[in-house]
């Protein structure tokens, strides 16, 4: 008779065999030395389990992983490779989608906002940096409201928080953060315009507070005696603005009067009005017309920038080309590519030019500039493969990375258990981490225009920024667990795995060309693990808190 | 009114349950808290308890319920226990024999870690068939699959923990 197979003899052994199978294998083992010895063996096994399952040490130790780590799948080879392929197809899904999307859902005037887009990449840097750098007052004057909302939407989690029940827990959330923002924004006295077509503000009106607008085209003639907060796809003020012009828009021109500073994020800022403070602008051309009258700084960040009209104080360019034409009194200080003084221009306080050669900056007879411009010539970039600096840079990213990535499974062991999956599973996270990586930023300044929500949507913006570096240090996890071909999960294990992913990675990262679209790629799938991960725990977390004692 | 059984019946099992909870779940802390809940489901049950029968079994039979709802609210995969036909594949693959790893007694502290850390869809029906000595029907029940599912996964079960012994033998004469 022929041997049996071990899963069989292991149901002999566990006695779950039918009765006639059973007898048949018994004789089997009366002749069988081979089987019997297996037999004994896994009889010999069951009670060593047995004792090992029923040894205190159950009873005294601490948790040695995570029950999410125990559950995770080990991945594969295979499964990176079908993984990865995923990756790339859904990535080009969604990119489709977005571009279709950009084609017919998304209104025309937003799409500057588009991170896609490296005009849109531009302005949401810039955004930060002037919300962060100049917005302090503006910030204090919400802060009151944006306090009280703050206390509200804490207050409401922490009785969630503290009540805990799953179903109704999403809701109310939302009711609180939502009735927060409405109890607040009223006690402001901010008026609020909203229309599909224009807002306008007639020459013979007045508003007394500050205005918020959205609309295909915004129009002022009258006067606002707080701020304008402006968006859409254009934005037009030839009255009077008494405090600050804060506009979002594609084209922005300010004809008119504004007797604080000019905060203008679009693709066109022109400024032929007179504005009392400074002018901070972020764009693809800014232009101060001949006609125009900045008594304050001028700051661009722009490709191009033209100074025609006067400006009070600085000029200072971030970008491509600067051309003034027009008076400045103090310095003009450029960061860019090419600077021009024409003919009429008159400089009170002097030059400074960052240039990549002295060719580039030219001034023509007949400017008027006090002292000898002060040229700084940028080092002409050779490859960056070539240089020194590179390699060190690299290393101390893959170092930083590190040392985050060792911080972050000191602060979550669970992270050291996220898995990648392959089928729909990847598409989810894929998914949820575009839509996260896009929408964020989105919303953030969504929540942000409303004045009100400021300080929230920095913290989102922040938050934001942290996720995405944390994106790739989590992916590089899943990366090394596959490339080595772990299946452990802990301690040393774990950091080698991080610092082979790491490698892989930035190595990847770095090729040229192919390097940038991985690094989207490994970003986006990063930031959907994330968010998936956090999800996760937030729908355990009932199970961890809520039960009583 | 007679006077509430619960807390005293409570106290009596629930170092049983816990201990139970700890080898389901493979993790002291969340073990804690499943504990509570288990006899919070119990006292939401009660109707349906069978004075006849011992309470033990039945409030450890609520336990590995709940443990199991756990598990698979946390699962990674959808299918906690995986697909029957995948674990087979894998049990057909030759793993080392059960001859060689179990002699060596002295791994016992080693075997204790990797039962821990074994994948949960492997450790629940292994703790359920040799800790709580149930019926592999049982378990199916249980664990809501099959009853040849559950005996790939425990013969699985015990293959991955002698490929774990043996790796963890050679790394010790490697030293």
């Amino acid at each position: 008779m022929m041997c049996h197979d071990e899963p069989t003899l292991l149901l002999y052994v566990d006695r779950e065999l039918p009765e006639a199978e059973r007898q048949a294998i018994g004789s089997h083992l009366g002749q069988c030395a081979r089987c019997r010895a297996l037999v004994a063996a896994l009889e010999i096994e069951d009670r060593v389990l047995q004792g090992v399952l029923n040894d205190p040490w159950w009873s005294t130790t601490v948790p040695v992983t995570e029950v999410g780590a125990a559950a995770a799948v080990p991945l594969t080879r295979t499964r990176l490779v079908g993984a990865l392929t995923g990756v790339v197809l859904s990535l080009a899904l969604v990119r489709f989608l977005v571009e279709s999307v950009g084609e017919i859902g998304m209104p025309t005037e937003l799409a500057w906002l588009s991170p896609f887009r490296s005009e849109g990449l531009m302005n949401w840097l810039s955004s930060v940096v002037v919300y962060g750098a100049f917005q302090a007052d503006v910030a204090a004057s919400a802060a009151a409201s944006a306090g009280r909302a703050a206390l509200l939407v804490t207050a409401g989690l922490a009785v969630v928080m503290v009540m805990g029940r799953a179903a109704w827990r999403t809701g109310v959330v939302a009711l609180m953060f939502v009735s927060a923002l409405l109890a607040a924004a009223p006690s402001e006295a901010i008026e609020v315009r909203r229309s599909d077509a224009s807002v306008t503000v007639p020459a013979d009106q007045t508003v007394d507070d500050t205005l918020v607008a959205f609309g295909e085209i915004t129009v002022i003639e009258g006067t606002i005696n707080g701020d304008l907060i402006a968006a859409g796809r254009v934005v037009r003020v030839l009255g009077t603005v008494k405090g600050n012009v804060f506009a979002f828009a594609q084209t922005i021109e300010i004809e008119g009067a504004v007797e604080g500073g000019i905060f203008g994020f679009g693709q066109n800022v022109t400024t032929r009005g007179h504005a009392t403070g400074s002018l901070y602008a972020f764009g693809q051309s800014v232009m101060v017309p001949a006609s125009g009258r900045i008594d304050g700084n001028v700051t661009t960040f722009s490709q191009s920038a033209a100074i025609d009209g006067q400006v009070g104080r600085d000029v200072t360019a971030f970008g491509q080309r600067l051309d003034v034409q027009g008076t400045v009194e103090r310095r003009v200080t450029s960061y860019g590519e090419r600077v021009t003084l024409l003919g009429s221009a008159r400089v009170g306080g002097g030059l400074t030019a960052h240039v990549g050669s002295r060719e580039n900056v030219r001034i023509e007879p007949g400017a008027t500039l006090a002292g000898t411009p002060d040229i700084h010539i940028r080092e002409a970039a050779p490859s960056p493969y070539m240089t020194v600096s590179y390699y060190v840079r690299l290393l101390a990213r893959m170092a930083a990375a590190f040392l985050t990535g060792w911080l972050l499974f000191w602060l979550v062991p669970a992270a050291t258990a996220i898995t990648l999956d392959t089928g729909p599973k990847l598409v989810r996270v894929v998914g949820a981490g575009a839509l996260g990586a896009v929408a964020t930023p989105i919303l953030a300044v969504a929540v942000g225009i409303t004045l009100v929500g400021l300080p929230i949507a920095i913290a989102v913006f922040f938050l934001w920024m942290v996720v995405l570096y944390l994106a790739k240090i989590v992916l590089a996890v899943v990366v090394g667990r596959a490339l080595l071909g772990s299946h452990e999960h802990r301690g040393r294990q774990a950091l080698l795995g991080l610092a082979v992913g790491l490698v892989a990675l930035l190595l990847v990262v770095s090729l040229p060309y192919v390097g940038t679209l991985a690094n989207v790629l490994f970003t986006v799938t990063g930031f959907g693990l994330i968010v998936i991960e956090v999800w996760r725990w937030y729908r355990a977390w009932p199970k961890r808190a809520g039960v009583p004692a | 009114m007679e006077p509430d059984p619960f807390p005293e019946l409570f106290q009596q099992h629930r170092a049983q349950v816990l201990a139970l909870c700890r080898r389901l779940l493979g993790s002291a802390d969340s073990a804690e808290d499943a504990t509570q809940d288990v006899f919070v489901r119990a006292r939401q049950g009660h109707s349906r308890f069978d004075g006849s029968r011992p309470f033990a079994n039945w409030v450890l039979s609520i336990a590995s319920h709940h443990c199991v709802d756990l598990l698979r609210r946390r699962a990674t995969e959808s299918r906690l226990f995986g697909s029957e036909d995948v674990e087979r594949a894998a049990v057909a693959v030759d793993g080392p024999s059960p001859l060689r790893a179990l002699m060596a007694e002295e791994l016992r502290e080693g075997l204790r870690g990797a039962l821990a850390t074994l994948p949960a869809r492997y450790r629940v029906p292994l703790v359920l068939a040799v800790y709580r000595d149930l019926s592999y029907q049982e378990i199916a029940t249980t664990l809501g699959v099959t009853r040849s599912h559950v005996a790939v996964l425990i013969c699985r079960a015990k293959q991955l923990l002698r490929l774990h012994l043996s790796r963890a033998e050679a790394a010790g004469r490697h030293q």
